[in-house]
């Protein structure tokens, strides 16, 4: 019998000598196959909180109904009788149109907390309806009166100088000031504690001018340091941001007039660059003076497409306390972009009426698509008519700036 | 497309196919198993907290995913082999060897079809370290072992080879002398 030896070297030798194996497939179309089973994981990983959340609204619609029978009038107890039958029929679909009419159609009140628990009973119906935040966070073109107010956006960190929330205040335009005055002037009167964010402006230290027509002169006393990277980050992105706003196409720093600024991080820089990516997704941040309803943040990391973003806004991104602003349960099936105007068309089985910041979601979704410089957004879904002020299956356009304030004067 | 995933393509993607190529030998699974690899990686991109380098980070996703594979392939497996009561050594993979192997010498059709005798431990360490030559280092990282373990198992396995080799070798009566090989 023939016997062969082979020494550890010569196997070695041997596995390093196996063929290089490849992929031929395009990337893209591996992409699209990732993004496929990404979306189609997210609607079953939805199934069973939705399964239980319509159990739990099962419960309370039958537990409800059955204390207002008690000492209501008859034709209450049918009503609400009504209630229970729908609730087990529908599952989650209690919310019919009916019902929707009352609870959204006075939604488009602004500011307004409905329905309120009164409210609810009296309707028998909707007791067990989720209460919608009945607010809406950005500013929208009917909100200003453009001849007369100026919308002004600050840039405020929140109180860990982790991430910046945009935050819009309306101002009487002044004869003769111009906007640079106003907004210098605004700043002052912004309440970022009572706001739940950092104390920031006026900018401590900081001198602001407008040199060359449209650069930003960043004026600092020498000794000035910003230690910690995160002050740092903090301090030039509001500088950025301001810049931005205020539609300066440049920013120089300067020490007691003296060209440059000395950062920790990058050394001593003349200016910043304004040319960022842009394309960000907006998600929630709950401040700790309201935790009923977030602001509308855009974090900071850029994506080539909408749909990469909006799929991203349905996780948390939990290093930068920034919450998801697409709930699970709303599943989004098509996008598609044309000329300025962005399609969504919804899953049927999204579940609109179960979360209470669903209109801070409506709101997410406009902001960003703003972000890719889209004007008006149409959501496909047939099982409501409108939310609040959103109507489906129509064009909203897109707010003009996130995170109304109110200041007093 | 995303960036992440753009990246994490063009830096690593034959690497991590290669790698599960020559863990499951099927070019469809194997396609299929690199887009798990994505998902996962995907969506855990942001936890990546630079302990590792990215490379074996994306090794060691790429090894829970083919170990996953195997495992509900061994279920599905182990069913049938009770319904019909086969000996588990009769079951073994006849997926057909790849254009690419079959390019090659007889030594390493061989050598690639022996590696199913392997563990899938030790066939992980073959080929981290010889097919991707990884560092003992590298592939403790990507496997979560210590180096010493990968020191043994890769001992283990070569020596699995070898007496499959050897023994293979012996059977095939015809063969060649120019695959004997002596020491």
């Amino acid at each position: 019998m023939r016997k062969s030896e082979w020494s550890d070297e010569q196997l070695e030798k041997l596995l390093r000598e196996m063929p290089k194996i490849e992929d031929n497939r395009d990337p893209r179309d591996i992409y699209q196959n990732i993004s496929l089973r990404l979306s189609k994981r997210k609607q079953r990983s939805w199934l069973i909180p939705s399964a239980a959340t319509a159990a739990v609204i099962l419960i309370v619609a039958v537990l409800s109904s059955n204390l207002l029978g008690e000492n209501s009038s008859s034709e209450q107890s049918a009503e609400s009788g009504n209630a229970t039958e729908q609730a087990e029929r529908s599952e989650m679909n209690i919310i019919k149109d009916e019902d929707a009419g009352v609870v959204y159609d006075s939604a488009v009140e602004e500011k307004q907390d409905i329905p309120t628990n009164d409210e609810a009973t009296e309707e028998g119906v909707t007791s067990s309806i989720t209460d919608i935040k009945q607010e809406y966070t950005a500013v929208y073109a009917e909100d200003v009166n453009g001849a007369e107010e100026n919308t002004l956006t600050f840039a405020i960190p929140d109180e860990q100088n982790q991430i910046i929330v945009p935050i819009t205040v309306l101002i009487p335009k002044e004869k003769g000031k111009s906007l640079f005055e106003q907004y210098t002037e605004t700043m002052a009167k912004l309440h970022e504690k009572e706001w739940g964010l950092a104390e920031t402006f006026p900018l401590k230290n900081v001198e602001l001018s407008v040199i060359k027509d449209d650069i930003l002169k960043v004026n600092v006393p020498s000794g000035q340091t910003y230690q910690g990277s995160a002050n740092e980050i903090a301090f030039t992105s509001v500088i950025k941001k301001t810049a931005k706003s205020l539609g300066l196409t440049g920013i120089e720093l300067y020490t007691d007039n003296q060209p440059g600024i000395e950062l920790g991080n990058e050394g001593e820089l003349p200016g910043l660059d304004l040319s960022d990516d842009g394309n960000y997704a907006y998600y929630f941040y709950y401040s700790n003076v309201n935790p009923e309803v977030p602001y509308l943040v855009p974090y900071e990391k850029s994506f080539t497409n909408i749909e990469a973003a909006l799929n991203a806004m349905k996780e948390n991104v939990d290093t930068h306390q920034l919450s998801a602003s697409i709930p699970q349960n709303i599943d989004i099936e098509e996008i598609h972009g044309e000329k300025g105007m962005l399609t969504l068309q919804l899953n049927e089985d999204s579940d609109m009426t179960s979360t209470k910041t669903i209109l801070q979601t409506i709101e997410a979704i406009l902001l960003t698509a703003k972000e890719f410089n889209y004007n008006k957004v149409k959501i496909e879904y047939s099982k409501l008519e409108k939310i609040g002020k959103f109507v489906f299956n129509e064009e909203i356009n897109v707010p003009i700036a996130p995170n109304k304030r109110e200041i007093l004067n | 497309m995303d960036s992440v995933f753009d990246e994490l393509y063009s830096k690593y993607h034959h690497d991590v196919f290669q790698f599960i190529f020559y863990m499951v030998k099927n070019r469809e699974q194997a396609e299929d198993l690199v887009q798990e690899v994505y998902i996962r990686v995907l969506k855990s991109y942001d936890r990546f907290e630079g302990k590792s380098s990215e490379k074996t980070w994306l090794f060691s996703i790429a090894r829970n995913v083919a170990i996953d594979y195997f495992r509900k392939q061994k279920g599905w497996r182990q069913k049938i082999a009770e319904k019909f009561d086969w000996t588990t050594g009769q079951i073994k993979d006849d997926s057909p060897i790849p254009e690419e192997i079959a390019l090659q010498n007889e030594e390493i059709s061989l050598i690639y079809q022996c590696l199913d005798h392997c563990t899938v431990d030790q066939r992980m360490v073959i080929i981290l370290r010889y097919i991707q030559e990884l560092t003992i280092i590298e592939t403790a990282e990507a496997l979560g072992w210590t180096e010493s373990k990968v020191k043994t198992t890769q001992h283990r396995a070569l020596k699995v080879l070898k007496k499959e080799m050897e023994e293979r070798m012996a059977k095939e009566g015809t063969t060649s002398e120019k695959i004997r090989v002596e020491r």
